[in-house]
């Protein structure tokens, strides 16, 4: 039973993935098939804003680029690799997997697990302390403690 | 002459504040009542100083004098009076002026509303906020410029410029001459949402100021009971909302006006925004876990202390925004300043609070682990983690720029892809929470509350699936298909719209058994007389509503981009409600203001042959500041907006080039929100009840004043 649903969802997937994948042999791109790649590019002079969407007279010869790379055959992933290599990684909006960059990917992963463990291993301590017979009276230590702490509290406020 | 006065204003206030800080401290040590009756009184004068000081500043923008450097910066004759006005948080040193008479007048009112209840607490808080204040104020009057010739002296030649730079930045520096006009304010923000986003936001940031002054305060003084705890809910709801709104206004801004089909672009002065918001958001669901269970009391002053530092981070970043490039940062005195501020404070409250670890043991074990406790440490991790992911993301293009030379820029996709599947955890916390009672869980009685909310979320989803359009619209660009976590996604919003739903109706039927009321009186009743839970619940319900627009516009958006000759159309087709045939009828070129020509084009959007609308997206040039702005026309409904921008035209209108967007349910982000701002208002309202209860702990701290000595 549990099989079956399980290849119901592999089959799933595989049919939705199946969809996905574009059709690249066109002739003469759209400016929709511009944008898709220029999408994934970041303006160079302008902080935080992607080349589709960027109104500079540079992303706009970028973009008329990125149409001559297309009409020319080149797959998404070669033409960022063009830009890449021509001006840098840094005008990927996210940077290639490799070297020091794969941190951006690793940190957080490790900071998620992180606090998954801190949850575990909180709960875990928590738990077991309360497994422990809790004192219910106060011991003669805490009434006296409260005593204190009455004292310091007046002593504190003094001044009112 | 008004000029120097508001410069005089404004040094007195900062000298005021050091006083006060000073006077207090030491009359708390040395008990010397006068000294803190003192740094009170210190405290009135600093707010009233800087709300002076604030008023002369708005008296130079009104009169256009622009021998005072700022005017000239951010105003010119041809603006119209309410936007010099707005000008004031404008630029850097008129919103730093704007945040610390904010800071003051939130300073004056908490230690005022305190003095009775909180005195022990109140000369802390003095040396807290005042502190703060001062060090904001140092940065505007020209303070730093005295350290320029010391450090010139030391060598430090980069140093001293930066620091003598730091002369200019005061809202009041006048020039040795008189511009004829001044530069004028950017026009994307002249739009009534960035006249409100500022203030919203910076309200936020102030506001979380004040908790941590009482936290600080509490530690300090081995107070850490329950007092402080109470005394700064409502502060820390009031700056929760503010921020929360100003998040909200800060994204419809960037929806309606910037123009690119989107409200969200994780960049970094957006990021700087919502960082605090999260971990201020994390605190305000632990904090109830100490009132009700003395626990987690380490964990909420780590939580608060982590959101001031990022309260004064995010000033920083959203005044200057730089945090792309180490250059940028080192170009202004400002940076270094913020950084060591925020470091120094940081590192001080972190060491008293290992000085104090002994006064916050917990009262109480965790006792399961399917529990209220358990999930709310569980949710605090999540804001957490959350968070932590945005400041990698935000702070890395430094981190690898400084340790390996290598430029780098993390865009949207990093934060989408790592924060998406955390937010729908979050959610999925959001809707189990409210099931699990405090301590432990009777297996039984979770198995039936759980039944009609998993058999919801689970109907929500197999429907979904079952929809063909909505299976062949969710594509993320250009990738593989993303239906099945899309339909989970609906499926745990559902779970929890059906989880809060049914406790709102056991509350009615439970008020209907005992007083008979009818449903709508039992439902007004329910929320007046338990103003937090139900608050509570309806800001989740926003929390829902705002998660069906993220998930709709980000997973279902159609865009398109076209170049049509006049009479030619095209059609876009929406996932939701069928096809728009969009036709292009011609431009018109016309004055909206004295200094704006506006190019629209006609747009004639049908379905069927039916006219569903006339759209006019536009540019409208900006004469002063020779700059184009972009004005996208939008059609709304409940299902989706379509939303047209005019990209640019050739030959007088012949042709024109569009951008199309379908966005999907994006309207429910907005009603949402609403909705959001709406219970966490409820949730804020005093009531008489929860007075009693401070007053009540004020009690038992052994601070009510008796007598009146």
């Amino acid at each position: 039973m549990r099989v079956r649903v399980l290849v119901f969802l592999a089959l799933l997937l595989l049919a939705t993935l199946g969809g996905g994948i574009a059709d690249t042999s066109a002739q003469t791109p759209s400016p929709d098939d511009i944008n898709r790649v220029a999408k994934q590019l970041s303006c160079p002079t302008c902080a935080g804003i992607n080349v589709a969407d960027c109104p500079t007279e540079t992303c706009a010869q970028w973009r008329a680029k990125i149409g001559e790379l297309l009409a020319a055959g080149k797959t998404d992933q070669e033409i960022l690799e063009y830009f890449a290599s021509r001006y840098g990684d840094h005008v990927l909006q996210v940077p290639p997997p490799r070297g020091f960059f794969l941190g951006v990917w690793i940190v957080p992963v490790l900071a998620i697990l992180a606090a998954l463990g801190t949850f575990g291993y909180l709960v875990h301590r928590w738990t077991q302390r309360s497994a422990r017979p809790e004192t219910s009276a106060a011991s003669p230590e805490e009434v006296e403690d409260e005593y204190l702490r009455r004292v310091q509290r007046e002593l504190d406020t003094w001044w009112k | 002459m008004v000029a120097d006065l508001g410069y005089v204003a404004l040094l007195l206030a900062f000298v005021l504040s050091i006083f006060a800080a000073l006077a207090a401290w030491w009359g708390e040590r040395r008990r010397t009542r006068e000294l803190i009756l003192s740094a009170r009184n210190g405290v009135l004068a600093v707010a009233g100083l800087l709300t002076l000081a604030v008023c002369l500043e708005l008296g130079l923008l009104l009169s256009s004098d622009f021998r005072v450097m700022y005017v000239a910066q951010v105003t010119n004759r041809a603006m119209p009076a309410f936007f010099k006005l707005t000008a004031l948080w404008g630029g850097q040193a008129g919103s730093l002026l704007f945040w610390s008479w904010l800071m003051a007048l939130f300073a004056a009112a908490a230690v005022l509303r305190g003095w009775q209840r909180t005195r022990v607490l109140i000369p802390k808080v003095i040396v807290v906020t005042q502190l703060t204040l001062a060090f904001f104020l140092s940065l505007i009057v020209g303070v730093w410029a005295l350290l320029a010739s010391p450090l010139e002296a030391l060598g430090m030649s980069t140093g001293a410029a930066l620091m003598a730079e730091m002369e200019t930045l005061t809202p009041f520096y006048q020039l040795d001459f008189t511009p004829s006009d001044g530069r004028g304010l950017n026009p994307l923000l002249r739009h009534w949402g960035m006249i409100v986003h500022p203030p919203l936001l910076y309200l936020g940031f102030v506001g979380f100021v004040i908790p941590f002054a009482f936290a600080v305060a509490a530690l300090s003084t081995r107070q850490t009971g329950d007092l402080w705890i109470r005394v700064i809910r409502r502060w820390t709801l009031v700056a929760w909302l503010f921020l929360s709104m100003g998040l909200l206004v800060g994204m419809w801004w960037a929806y309606g006006v910037l123009g690119w089909g989107g409200y969200w672009g994780w960049d970094p002065v957006e990021n700087a925004a919502l960082m605090p918001w999260l971990t201020g958001t994390a605190f305000l669901h632990s904090v109830i876990i100490q009132e009700r269970r003395g626990m987690f009391k380490v964990w909420n002053m780590v939580l608060i202390m982590i959101t001031y530092s990022l309260v004064i981070f995010g000033t920083f970043l959203t005044r200057s925004g730089v945090v792309s490039s180490v250059h940028a940062f080192a170009q202004s005195g400002i940076g270094p300043l913020f950084l060591g501020f925020v470091g120094i404070t940081f590192v001080a409250s972190v060491l008293l609070l290992f000085a104090r670890l002994d006064s916050l043991r917990s009262e109480n074990r965790l006792d399961s682990l399917v529990s209220r406790e358990a999930i709310f440490l569980f949710n605090n991790l999540l804001f957490l983690a959350i968070f932590f992911v945005t400041l990698w993301g935000t702070i890395f293009p430094v981190v690898s720029e400084l340790l390996a030379g290598q430029k780098a820029i993390v865009g949207p996709p990093f934060f989408n892809q790592v924060n998406g599947p955390l937010f729908a955890l979050l959610v999925l916390t959001m809707g189990m929470a409210p099931l699990m009672p405090w301590r432990r869980t009777a297996p039984g009685k979770l198995a039936r509350l759980l039944q009609w909310p998993v058999v919801t979320g689970l109907a929500t989803t197999l429907g979904l699936l079952a929809v063909p359009t909505l299976r062949q619209f969710a594509v993320l660009p250009g990738t593989a298909l993303r239906i099945v976590p899309v339909t989970a996604f609906y499926g745990l919003l559902a779970f929890t719209l059906m989880v809060i739903g049914q406790e709102f109706w056991r509350g009615i039927r439970a008020r209907r058994r005992v007083t008979g009321e009818r449903y709508a009186t039992a439902w007004l009743n329910l929320i007046r007389y338990n103003r937090r839970r139900y608050g509570g619940y309806l800001v989740h319900v926003g929390v829902v509503m705002i998660a069906l627009g993220v998930i709709g516009t980000h997973f279902f958006k159609v865009e398109t981009q076209r170049n049509l000759a006049r009479g030619e159309s095209f059609t876009l087709t929406s996932p939701l409600t069928g096809s728009y045939t969009v036709t292009y009828e011609g431009l018109r070129v016309s004055a909206t203001a004295a200094d704006v020509r506006r190019t629209a084009a006609e747009l004639k959007v049908t379905r069927e042959g039916q006219v569903l609308a006339w759209l006019y997206p536009a540019q409208d040039f900006f004469i002063a500041q020779e700059q184009a702005v972009t004005t996208p026309a939008m059609r709304h409904s409940l299902a989706e907006d379509l939303y047209i921008i005019l990209a640019g035209w050739e030959n007088g209108g012949t042709t024109a080039t569009f951008k199309a967007y379908v966005e999907p349910l994006v309207n429910w982000l907005w009603i949402g929100g609403l909705v959001f701002i709406l219970g966490t208002a409820v949730a804020a309202w005093p009531t008489q009840a929860e007075e009693r209860r401070t007053a009540v702990a004020t009690e038992v701290s052994g601070h009510a004043v008796t007598a009146r000595s």
